[in-house]
């Protein structure tokens, strides 16, 4: 909530500079087409409190005029539009493009496309082929590119009594759609669909992408099976939790693990009954909470079988320390570790004590991403870790494991600026990509920016050395996480030594690699 | 469609009627005996097929129906059997309109049963703005007109968001005349959506919501029969939005309260944020209007306090504040001991239903709060017939009063300010029985019985299972005129208007202390009320 007097007192204290002028028109990012209607909002960078804002006419036009020179976000939204930020490059990216307003820039005719949402649609089916009422569908993103974050499954919609659904406002991509449910004539615990992908896939590896662009509607019918459902009773008594929680995930249709999430469980006792489940492959996650996972147990349940596991302590014990350096050394604030589970998307916490030493609940067995919360101004320098296989923040925890890490952060950190460029002058909105050399930590330590309208960006936290920079204006942020993506650019790239005393802005060149 | 045929296909009907007889003590025979049938679509007489029969009483058993429509269920017991039968597409076959059932006697085998069911009717909803642009993500809504202990009220039977082409299908609807509108919500702001500005006022969209049943737009109900599909096109107008702050006084923070948003009686459903620690509250995007905020008390329907504020053009947030409300406490022989419940009824917001539970130790802490406001009281469960006392003297409540006028007749207005309000509860022992057969009690069904008093018509009401006959067995000896209904078309006999109507069909019986009076009466038909 913003407070009215700050509101009034920084419209007074306008500065006499104010006396550029943003103006432009609002389209369709697909069709061109003007947008009435739209709300246009417009706030400096380093202020995001005073702001301004524009209802557009027929015509799709806004304008701001007495603004101080300056960078400036730009925000729209209009009546089935989401709310999107200038610069952005689909709809749920977190970078954006600020517009740099001032003497060197014309802001007079700028065109702000609005994305829409891309929508996929379609009719379910029992074997029967009558609709399939109340039934869950669930998007699920697929990825073109081979990252660390692995598909998503997004909450879902119910099929109406025609058995139609329509998922709406999703960000272009390639993605495809589940559904599972319960038949609306089956008796409580006689029949239930298998989770089924389109258009008709009980296996998660054949499900078919759907590849939907901003503002498209795809039609992705699905035709269910039917099975009998399984129960599992699982016993947790030997994990000695508390007050255990448990979460359900199923086998996700990317191959990179169990990715939709099914249910939670507060069980009140050691024995767990989990009736209903259609057959399929599941990963049952146990922790003290609802974030940390001690335990692991990956089943398959059959049509109608009656399944009995006991689960065993086999999660490892993780501790380390963290050590601080530079001009604010030392551990300051709510600094802490966090391991998320590559598989099941699960997190694990451990808060750094003052004398840096930090120590995890007991974690399954798994693949985690390793990251140090609470600083940000920080430069990871180095991880050592024994006792469990480690590259570039990837830990491969193994049952019982005993994990010693070791890091050591550098709070002697500057920012660099830069601009990216091309032959023909600099580029906007494209990803500036500075990856360290040699470093046994690239992902760890590399920077990543969206450029400005002006095509200038800036890398926070940085420590003197080598590296390797390019620009690229291909896929999204997250691709640049990955190695293999990143190696293709890499050759393309310009050495960089960086300094607190080098020349700056830095060039980069915009690189673009054939597919 | 005629009335008559209306209530020939109404629920399940059966060709062959099942004789009601009681048979005890007789061993249930595995194997012998079946139930063989055709299940047949109401309207076209065509068999249906996949439709799932089945038998609840005695483990659950189905079969699901041939392409022919028919069904056989063997290996039944003698004796009563509750048969259900669904079918995605029929009344009684969604999840959304789950049935009453109805009931077989097996032994001897039954054959030839036919089973009618009928297709529900579905409102396809096409929200628009004033541009004629959809309006997605916005709460369609349908109330239906309903009746709780003889009072009437909108309740909402059907919610959801518009898609992306402003539509929302909602279905699985019986028969009947429903309000249509549009939910206040987070939702709610054309143009901003859930993103904070200081920029004021902002718009939304006045929604098209239901007020008063009497002030609705003609065009807002939409009256629909069996197989019925009906699309409306709903226009928004925008206009400007308003944020409105409160504050809860006086009222307990925990548990924590439900903050409920009204306008003409009806609940609104807009999304209101509190501050669990301060009471402070908010509700966003507030269309210029009249409206009352309630804070009810969660898990039961005590309103905990009320206030009524106005959101004007001039208004840039409200300070809202809730005052305390009334206390009930039971006083009487046998209340102070072993507990009563009486209900009371709303008649000045919405018909809301509230349980007074009045005794020693009223469940969860409940301390009976009643705000300011009109209310019906009727006796819900009478004192439980103390330990050692007879059944021909089980008690019965003969008056309850306050401030020594009989609300059971003139009803209970509780005034602003609070305070304590004393409910004096008279038992006397040597309760009479009432035992109700109805012509036709296939459905579920309910009986009211009243008895005129000097003050005015006092009311029992008693809901029935299908199939059974209704006991009152706690009823204040007397002359009584009593009533049946169906559950699902109840009378609103609190309307003075509504009761002159339907006392022509009432059945006069005189219950004598410890006596037992059958009567019995005709179900009433919906055009009779």
């Amino acid at each position: 909530m913003r407070h009215w007097g700050v509101f009034l007192m920084l419209a007074l204290a306008a500065p006499a500079a104010a006396q550029y002028t943003v103006a432009g028109q609002v389209v369709n990012s697909v069709t061109g087409a003007p947008l009435a209607r739209a709300r246009v909002m417009v706030a400096p960078v380093n202020d995001q409190s005073d702001e301004k804002n524009f209802l557009t006419g027929e015509d799709g036009r806004f304008r701001f005029e007495g603004l101080a020179a300056g960078k400036y976000m730009l925000y729209g939204l209009r009546l089935g539009y989401p709310l999107q930020t200038f610069g952005q490059r689909a709809l749920g990216r977190q970078f954006a493009s600020a517009l740099a307003v001032g003497p060197k820039h014309d802001t007079s005719n700028i065109p702000f496309p609005l994305i829409p949402g891309a929508v996929i649609a379609g009719r379910v089916t029992d074997e029967a082929g009558d609709p399939a009422d109340s039934v869950l569908v669930r998007p699920i993103r697929l990825n073109q590119r081979q990252t660390l974050m692995s598909a998503q499954a997004l909450p879902g919609v119910w099929t109406n009594d025609r058995g139609e659904y329509r998922i709406h406002t999703l960000p272009a991509g390639v993605w495809t759609v589940a559904a599972s449910g319960t038949p609306t004539w089956s008796m409580p615990g006689e029949n239930v669909f298998l989770a089924t992908y389109h258009p008709d896939a009980t296996n998660p590896a054949l499900a078919k992408p759907l590849t939907v662009g901003a503002g498209e509607t795809v039609t992705a019918d699905i035709r269910l099976s039917t099975a009998r459902p399984a129960t599992v009773m699982v016993n947790i008594q030997a994990l000695g939790l508390a007050s255990p929680n448990l979460r359900l995930m199923q086998e996700g249709p990317d191959g990179a693990g169990f990715t939709m999430p099914r249910e939670s469980y507060y069980p009140a006792s050691d024995s767990v009954t989990i009736p209903g489940l259609p057959p399929g492959r599941y990963s049952l996650l146990v922790g003290p909470d609802q974030m940390s996972v001690a335990a692991r147990l990956d089943f398959t349940a059959t049509s109608g079988g009656e399944h009995q596991y006991t689960m065993e302590r086999n999660g490892a014990q993780v501790g380390g320390k963290v050590k601080v350096d530079g001009p604010s050394a030392g551990i300051r604030g709510e600094m802490f570790v966090m391991f998320r589970d590559l598989l099941a998307g699960a997190l694990a916490h451990g808060a750094i004590q003052a004398d840096g030493s930090f120590r995890l609940p007991e974690l399954a067995p798994g693949r985690y991403l390793l990251a140090i919360g609470g600083r940000r101004e920080a430069f990871t320098r180095s991880v050592k870790v024994e006792g469990a296989a480690f590259a570039d923040g990837i830990v491969e925890v193994t049952p019982k494991a005993e994990i010693d890490i070791q890091v050591v952060l550098d709070t002697v950190t500057f920012p660099v600026a830069g601009v990216a460029a091309s032959d023909s002058g600099p580029v906007a909105g494209v990803y500036a990509v500075l990856v360290p050399v040699n470093s046994p930590l690239p992902m760890m330590q590399m920077r990543m920016d969206q450029t400005d309208s002006d095509g200038t960006f800036l890398w926070p936290n940085l420590v003197s050395g080598e590296y390797l920079a390019f620009a690229a204006a291909e896929g999204e942020d997250s691709d640049y996480m990955d190695a293999g993506v990143r190696e293709k650019y890499l050759k393309h790239a310009v050495r960089l030594k960086i300094s607190p005393d080098m020349e700056t802005p830095v060039r980069i060149p915009l690189v673009t690699v054939p597919e | 469609m005629k009335c008559t045929q209306f209530w020939c296909i109404c629920g399940f009907i059966l060709a062959v009627a099942a004789e009601a007889q009681v048979v005890e003590g007789l061993q249930e025979e595995q194997g012998k005996f079946f139930i063989r049938g055709q299940v047949v679509d109401g309207a076209t007489g065509a068999p249906v097929a996949r439709a799932r029969v089945s038998v609840d009483n005695g483990g659950p058993r189905s079969v699901l129906t041939s392409e022919s429509g028919s069904f056989e269920l063997s290996g039944l017991g003698e004796r009563e059997y509750q048969l259900t039968v669904s079918r995605p597409g029929y009344v009684d076959g969604t999840r959304q309109a789950p049935n009453d059932g109805t009931r077989v006697l097996v032994g001897p085998s039954r054959e030839g049963l036919v089973i009618r069911i009928n297709r529900y009717a579905a409102v396809e909803v096409v929200v628009r703005d004033e541009h004629g642009e959809a309006v997605p993500g916005i709460p369609a809504v349908l109330y239906a007109e309903s009746v709780e202990q003889g009072v009437r009220r909108l309740r909402q039977v059907r919610r959801l968001e518009t898609n992306d082409l402003g539509r929302a299908r909602l279905y699985g609807l019986r028969p009947g005349k429903y309000m249509l509108g549009t939910a206040l919500g987070g939702y709610f702001t054309p143009f901003l959506g859930s993103y904070t500005s200081p920029s004021f006022p902002r718009e939304g969209y006045a929604a098209s919501m239901p007020v008063d049943p009497g002030e609705a737009e003609a065009g807002n109900w939409v009256a629909v029969g069996y197989g019925d599909e009906v699309e409306r096109v709903l226009t928004l107008r925008a206009e400007a939005v308003y944020d409105v702050h409160g504050r809860l006084s006086g009222i307990p923070l925990r548990p924590v309260p439900r903050l409920r948003l009204m306008r003409g009686g009806v609940d609104v459903g807009g999304s209101i944020g509190l501050n669990q620690n301060s009471g402070v509250f908010a509700i966003r995007d507030l269309p210029v209007g009249e409206y009352t905020v309630e804070a009810v008390k969660e898990g039961s329907m005590a309103v905990l306090g009320r206030a009524n504020f106005v959101v004007s053009g001039e208004t840039r947030g409200v300070q809202v504040r809730a005052t305390p409300t009334a206390v009930l406490k039971g006083v009487g022989a046998g209340v102070e001991e072993r507990g009563f419940m009486m209900q009371v009824i709303s008649l000045d917001a919405g018909g809301w239903v509230q349980m007074a539970t009045l005794g020693p130790n009223p469940p969860g802490g409940d301390r009976n709060e009643i705000a300011p406001g009109r209310y019906a009281v009727s006796v819900n469960r009478q004192a439980s017939r103390p330990r050692g006392v007879e059944q021909q003297d089980t008690p019965y409540v003969a008056s309850i009063r306050v401030s020594g006028q009989d609300v059971l007749a003139k009803g209970l207005t509780v005034g602003e300010g609070g305070g304590e309000i004393i409910v004096e509860v008279e038992t006397r022992p040597g309760a009479a029985r009432l035992q109700v057969k109805a012509d036709e009690m296939e459905a579920a069904w309910g009986v009211v019985a009243y008895r005129e008093t000097a003050d005015g018509p006092v009311f029992y009401e008693q809901s029935c299972a299908a199939g059974r006959e209704c006991v009152m067995p706690q009823m204040p000896p007397g002359g009584y005129r009593v009533l049946g209904w169906r559950r699902d078309e109840p009378v609103a006999y609190r309307d003075p208007a509504v009761l002159d109507r339907v006392a022509s069909r009432a059945v006069s019986v005189v219950l004598a202390e410890r006596q037992t009076a059958e009567v019995e009466v005709k179900i009433l038909e919906r055009e009779e009320q």
